[in-house]
C-alpha cells in the first residue's frame, strides 16, 4: 500500500465523462429532487389535515395575512431576477454586475426571510395552537429554513465574487447556488398558493 | 430524460414557467373552485404535452477514446457485444 | 474527479502542525473543544430565545435536548474537519484541493480521519457498521434471555420495548443499509473504471455522519426514562405522546443517518451516470451497479419522507403540535402513510444492493453468463416502480380506508414477479454450471433459499385475511428476519468474503469462513423457523411476556439464538485475523471479469493508472475470448469504434 501511494502521490488521473450532463449540475438537481420530496411529505401531512377537518378552511379564527404575503412573494421572486442578472453578468465578464447582482439578490432574500419572522410573532396563533397553526407554520418554516441555506450558499458566493472569483468562463460558484435559489422561490410559489391562496 | 435544471438560465426559465401555471391556477382558483380545478387540469396536460414534444432528441457520447498509436496502424475491428442464441452460447461454454 | 473549478486558487500542502497549533487542526485534538463550543451555541441560542419570548422556564430540558441533539453532531463534524475545505471556499480563501495528503491510508489511524479515498471509506463504513450490527445483536440476545422462560427475569417492560427498538432501528439504520453502502462505496468506482467518487469530500462527510446516528440511538438507553421504546416504526401518537425523551434520540438518530444515506445515494448516482470508463454502457455495467443505481434512485426519492415523519413526531413531541392530535384537528392515521412510504421502498433499499452481490457472486462462482442479464436489471427498475404502490399493506389493520386494501394486496403481490425473475434467474445461472462452493457462494446460494422462504410467508402476509390473523404476532418476525437476516445479511457478508481480498491485500480462512457459514445458517433457521408457528398459534410480537404454553418453543428459539449469536465471534475472528496475517492474496482470486479485479489487490491508490476500454458484457464467463475490458497495455486487442448498444 505505502509503494503505491508513493508512485502515485501526485495528481489523480482525470475520470472520463461519460454523460453530456455535468456532475456538480447533476448532484444539485439529486439534491433538488429529494427537498422535494421532502416538502412532499411536509404537503401529505397538510392535506391529511385539511381533508381530514372537514370544514371550511382555514379553520375558524385564523386570518392569513395574504397580502403582506404577497407583496413578500414578489420580493422573494424578484430576488431571481436579479439572480440571473448576476449570472448574465459574469458570463460577459462584467464583475460589478456580478456583485450588484448578488448583493442584491442576498439582501431582497434576507428581506424575506425577516418580514417571514415579523408576521410570525403578529398571526395570533401558534404551531400549538390546533393543527393548522401545526402545519401552517411547519411549511412555511420548513420553507424558510430553505430559504436560510439558499442565503448562506448566496453569501458565499457574495464573498468570492468580491475577493476576485469568478470569470466569464469559470461561474460554477454562482450557478449552482444560483439554481438553488430558483429551487427555493419555485417552492415558495408552490407554498403560497397552497396555504394561503386556495 | 432531459434534465430540466441544467444550468441557472434554464433553472430560471423554468421558475418562470412555474409562476405563470401557478398564478394562472390561483386565480381561477379564488373565482370559482372548479374553474381553479378546470385551470389545474388543462394546464397540466398542456406541460406533459409540451414537454414530451419539447424533448431533443441528442446524438449519443462518443464511446471510445481519442485515437492511440500511429496513424497508420492496422487495427481489427472485433464485435464482442453480439447476441447469440442461450443455446448456442450454452454449447460454447467450456465447462 | 470533481469540483476542480477553475476558479479556484490552489494553496500547496499545509506544514504539519506543532505546538497548540495542533489544537487547530482538523483531527481528534480539535473534536472535544469544538463539540463544547458547538455545545454552547446552541445552549445560549435556546436560551435567548426563551428568554427574549418570554417562555418559563428558560432551561427546558427537553428542548435543549433536540437543540444540542443537532448542534452537538454539527461540533464534531467541524472539529474532525469535515467541513474545512467548504468553510475555505466559502471565504474565498485559497483552497487546497490538490493536496491529496488525506486521500489513502497509509497506517491504521489514517482509517480514523477525514479521508476522501473512496476506497478508505467502504472500509471505515463497513467496520462501524460491524460494529453496530454486534451491537444490535447483543441486545436481541438480551431479549432472547428474557423471552427464554414466561414472565418477567432479567428487564422490565419499558426496558424490554426499549430493547427491541434499538435492536431493530441499528440493525436497520445502521448496519443493513450502511453496510450496502460501504461495499457500494468500495466497489462501485473500481467497477465502471473510475478513479474515485464523484464528491470525494461529500462521500467522507456521509460516512461520518454514521457513526454520530448510531451513538445517538445507542446513548438513549442513557437518557433519562430510557430508550425509546415505540418499535423501530415509531408509531405516534404513542411515540409522539407517551415516550420518555429518549424518543427524540431516536427522531434525531434517523434524522442524521437519513442525511448520510441520501448524500451517499446522490454521490453514487452522480459517479454511476457521468464517471463510467469509456464503452461501459448502461447495458454493460456489471449488476451491482446496476443495483445500487437503482437502490439510490429509492433512496433519493423517499428517504426525505421518513425525516418527514420524524420531524413530525418530533415537534409533536417538543414543541406540543398537533400533527397526530385527533382533538386537535390532527389526522393519527397520517403518520402511519408517511412513515411506510419511505418504509415500504426501505425493504428494497435493504435488499436489491444485495441482489447485485448475489448476482456477481452467482455468476463468477458458477462460471457461466448471468442468465437474463437485460431482464435481471429491468426487474431491479420494475421493483423500483412498484415498491412506491405497495406501503399500505402494512396498515391493513390500522384502520385505514377499507377500500384501499384490495388495490395494496393485488400490487404487493404483483412484486412478487419481478423477484420471481431474479430468483429464477440465479438458478438458471447455477443450472449446468460448474459451482466452486467458496464461501462467498455459500453465503449467496443460502441467500436465495432463505430468501424464498421469506418471499412467500411474504406472500402470506400480503393477502388481507392472512394479514389480520397474524398481524403483530411471530408470524411477521420470522417473515422480516428470513427477508432482512436470510437475504440482506447473507448476501453483506457474501459480498464481504467475496471483496476481502481486494479490500485487504490478504486471504481470508476459507475453513473459518464455511465454518461460520454453516452456524450462522443452521443457526438461523433454528432460531427463526418456529417463529412460524408461535405467530399462526398467536404469539404476540414486542411483548416481553407470554402464555405459559409457548415456553418450550421459546426456550428452543433462545438457545438457538445464543448459538446464532455466537456464530459471529467465528467472523469477527476470521476477519481480524486474515487481515492481520492472512496470506497474500492474488489480484484475481475468483477469475472474475469485473474491472475491480484487473486491477492489484489492494487496488493503487487512484485505481487504474490508466482509464481501461470496455469491450464487452462483464459476465461472459466460459465463452472463449471473451473480455469485458482492455487496458492500453493489452496492444493485441486493442479496439476502436467499439458499437454500444
Amino acid at each position: 500500500m505505502t509503494v503505491q501511494a508513493e508512485a502515485h502521490a501526485a495528481h489523480p488521473p482525470e475520470a472520463h465523462q461519460s454523460s453530456r450532463v455535468d456532475a456538480r449540475t447533476l448532484g444539485m438537481f439529486l439534491f433538488i429532487a429529494s427537498e422535494v420530496m421532502l416538502f412532499g411529505s411536509f404537503f401529505t401531512a397538510y392535506f391529511f389535515v385539511r381533508v381530514s377537518a372537514h370544514t371550511h378552511w382555514p379553520t375558524a379564527g385564523h386570518e392569513l395575512p395574504v397580502f403582506v404575503a404577497g407583496i413578500n412573494t414578489i420580493i422573494l421572486v424578484s430576488s431571481s431576477f436579479t439572480m440571473h442578472w448576476a449570472l448574465q453578468a459574469i458570463k460577459r465578464g462584467n464583475r460589478a454586475g456580478l456583485q450588484a447582482g448578488l448583493t442584491l439578490t442576498f439582501l431582497l432574500g434576507l428581506t424575506f426571510l425577516l418580514t417571514q419572522i415579523r408576521e410570525y410573532s403578529r398571526l395570533g396563533f401558534a404551531p400549538y395552537t390546533d393543527a393548522f397553526g401545526t402545519i401552517f407554520y411547519c411549511l412555511t418554516g420548513l420553507h424558510g429554513a430553505h430559504v436560510f441555506v439558499g442565503l448562506t450558499l448566496l453569501l458565499a458566493a457574495t464573498i468570492r465574487s468580491y475577493r476576485g472569483h469568478y470569470t466569464a468562463d469559470a461561474h460554477w460558484g454562482v450557478e449552482i447556488p444560483g439554481i438553488y435559489w430558483h429551487f427555493v422561490d419555485v417552492m415558495w410559489i408552490v407554498v403560497y398558493t397552497t396555504v394561503y391562496i386556495l | 430524460m432531459k434534465n430540466p435544471l441544467r444550468s441557472e438560465a434554464e433553472a430560471f426559465r423554468f421558475l418562470l414557467g412555474a409562476a405563470v401555471y401557478f398564478g394562472l391556477i390561483a386565480i381561477a382558483g379564488v373565482i370559482n373552485h372548479w374553474a381553479g380545478l378546470a385551470v389545474f387540469v388543462v394546464l397540466s396536460v398542456g406541460v406533459v404535452w409540451w414537454w414530451m414534444r419539447a424533448r431533443r432528441i441528442e446524438p449519443p457520447l462518443q464511446a471510445t477514446p481519442v485515437r492511440r498509436g500511429a496513424p497508420d496502424e492496422r487495427r481489427i475491428l472485433v464485435i464482442a457485444n453480439r447476441r447469440r442464441s442461450w443455446s448456442s452460447r450454452l454449447r460454447s461454454i467450456r465447462l | 474527479m470533481t469540483a476542480v473549478t477553475h476558479d479556484e486558487v490552489h494553496a500547496g500542502p499545509a506544514p504539519p502542525p506543532t505546538g497548540w497549533r495542533r489544537l487547530l487542526a482538523p483531527g481528534w485534538l480539535r473534536v472535544p473543544w469544538m463539540t463544547a463550543l458547538f455545545f454552547g451555541i446552541g445552549a445560549g441560542i435556546t436560551v435567548l430565545v426563551r428568554w427574549l419570548e418570554g417562555w418559563d422556564p428558560i432551561w427546558k430540558g427537553s428542548v435543549i435536548t433536540t437543540v444540542e441533539l443537532t448542534a452537538v453532531p454539527f461540533g464534531f463534524l467541524a472539529g474532525i474537519g469535515g467541513f474545512d475545505y467548504w468553510m475555505r471556499y466559502a471565504a474565498g480563501s485559497p483552497t487546497r484541493p490538490e493536496d491529496h495528503s488525506g486521500h489513502g491510508a497509509r497506517s491504521w489511524r489514517d482509517y480514523f480521519r477525514i479521508n476522501t479515498d473512496h476506497k478508505v471509506i467502504g472500509i471505515q463504513y463497513l467496520v462501524t457498521t460491524i460494529f453496530f450490527f454486534v451491537a444490535a445483536g447483543l441486545l436481541a440476545m438480551l431479549m432472547r434471555a428474557e423471552l427464554a422462560r414466561p414472565g418477567m427475569q432479567f428487564v422490565d417492560n419499558q426496558t424490554f420495548n426499549g430493547l427491541f427498538s434499538v435492536h431493530a432501528a441499528l440493525m436497520i439504520f445502521l448496519f443493513v443499509i450502511p453496510a450496502f453502502a460501504g461495499i457500494g462505496n468500495y466497489v462501485i468506482p473500481l467497477m465502471i473504471g473510475a478513479p474515485d467518487m464523484a464528491f470525494p469530500r461529500l462521500n467522507a462527510l456521509s460516512f461520518w455522519l454514521l457513526p454520530i446516528a448510531g451513538f445517538m440511538m445507542l446513548g438513549s438507553f442513557l437518557a433519562p426514562g430510557g430508550a425509546f421504546a415505540s418499535g423501530w416504526t415509531g408509531y405516534a401518537p404513542l411515540a409522539s405522546t407517551h415516550q420518555p425523551i429518549g424518543s427524540v434520540f431516536f427522531n434525531m438518530g434517523v434524522q442524521w443517518a437519513g442525511a448520510s444515506s441520501i448524500m451517499t445515494a446522490l454521490n453514487f448516482l452522480v459517479t454511476i451516470i457521468t464517471m463510467r470508463a469509456p464503452g461501459m454502457s448502461f447495458w454493460r455495467m456489471p449488476l451491482l451497479v446496476w443495483a445500487n443505481f437503482t437502490t439510490s434512485l429509492l433512496v433519493v426519492i423517499a428517504t426525505p419522507f421518513i425525516a418527514g415523519s420524524q420531524f413530525f413526531v418530533m415537534f409533536d413531541h417538543v414543541m406540543h403540535t398537533h400533527f397526530f392530535d385527533y382533538q386537535a384537528g390532527g389526522y393519527p392515521l397520517g403518520y402511519q402513510h408517511i412513515f411506510w412510504f419511505y418504509s415500504h421502498p426501505a425493504v428494497y433499499i435493504m435488499m436489491l444492493p444485495g441482489f447485485g452481490i448475489a448476482s456477481e457472486v452467482i455468476s463468477v462462482m458458477s462460471r457461466k453468463p448471468i442468465f437474463g442479464y437485460r431482464l435481471m436489471a429491468l426487474s431491479l427498475l420494475a421493483i423500483l416502480v412498484l415498491g412506491f404502490s405497495v406501503w399500505a399493506h402494512h396498515m391493513f389493520v390500522a384502520g385505514m380506508a377499507p377500500w384501499l386494501r384490495v388495490p395494496m394486496m393485488v400490487t404487493s403481490m404483483v412484486i412478487a414477479v419481478p423477484t420471481g425473475i431474479k430468483v429464477f434467474s440465479w438458478l438458471a445461472t447455477l443450472w449446468d454450471g460448474r459451482i466452486h462452493f467458496d464461501t462467498p457462494m455459500l453465503f449467496a446460494l443460502g441467500f436465495v433459499s432463505m430468501f424464498v422462504i421469506g418471499g412467500l410467508s411474504g406472500i402470506y402476509l400480503a393477502a388481507v385475511p392472512i394479514d389480520i390473523h397474524t398481524s403483530d404476532t411471530y408470524f411477521v418476525v420470522a417473515h422480516i428476519h428470513y427477508v432482512l437476516f436470510g437475504g440482506s445479511l447473507f448476501t453483506i457478508f457474501a459480498g464481504i468474503y467475496f471483496w476481502f481480498p481486494k479490500m485487504t491485500g490478504r486471504m481470508y480462512d476459507e475453513r473459518l469462513g464455511k465454518l461460520h457459514f454453516w452456524l450462522t445458517f443452521i443457526g438461523f433457521n433454528l432460531t427463526f423457523f418456529p417463529m412460524h408457528w408461535l405467530g399462526i398459534q398467536g404469539m404476540p410480537r414486542r411483548v416481553a411476556d407470554y402464555v405459559p404454553r409457548f415456553a418450550d418453543l421459546n426456550m428452543f428459539i433462545s438457545l438457538a439464538s445464543f448459538g446464532l449469536g455466537a456464530s459471529t465471534l467465528v467472523f469477527v475472528y476470521n476477519m481480524v485475523k486474515s487481515w492481520r496475517f492472512g496470506p497474500a492474496a492474488a489480484a484475481n482470486p475468483w477469475r472474475s471479469l469485473t474491472l475491480e479485479w484487473q486491477v492489484s489487490s489492494p487496488p493503487p491508490i487512484f485505481n487504474f493508472d490508466e482509464i481501461p476500454q470496455v469491450v464487452g458484457n462483464p459476465y461472459e464467463y466460459g465463452v472463449p475470448d471473451a473480455r469485458h475490458a482492455v487496458f492500453n497495455g493489452d496492444r493485441q486487442v486493442e479496439l476502436e469504434e467499439v458499437p454500444t448498444r
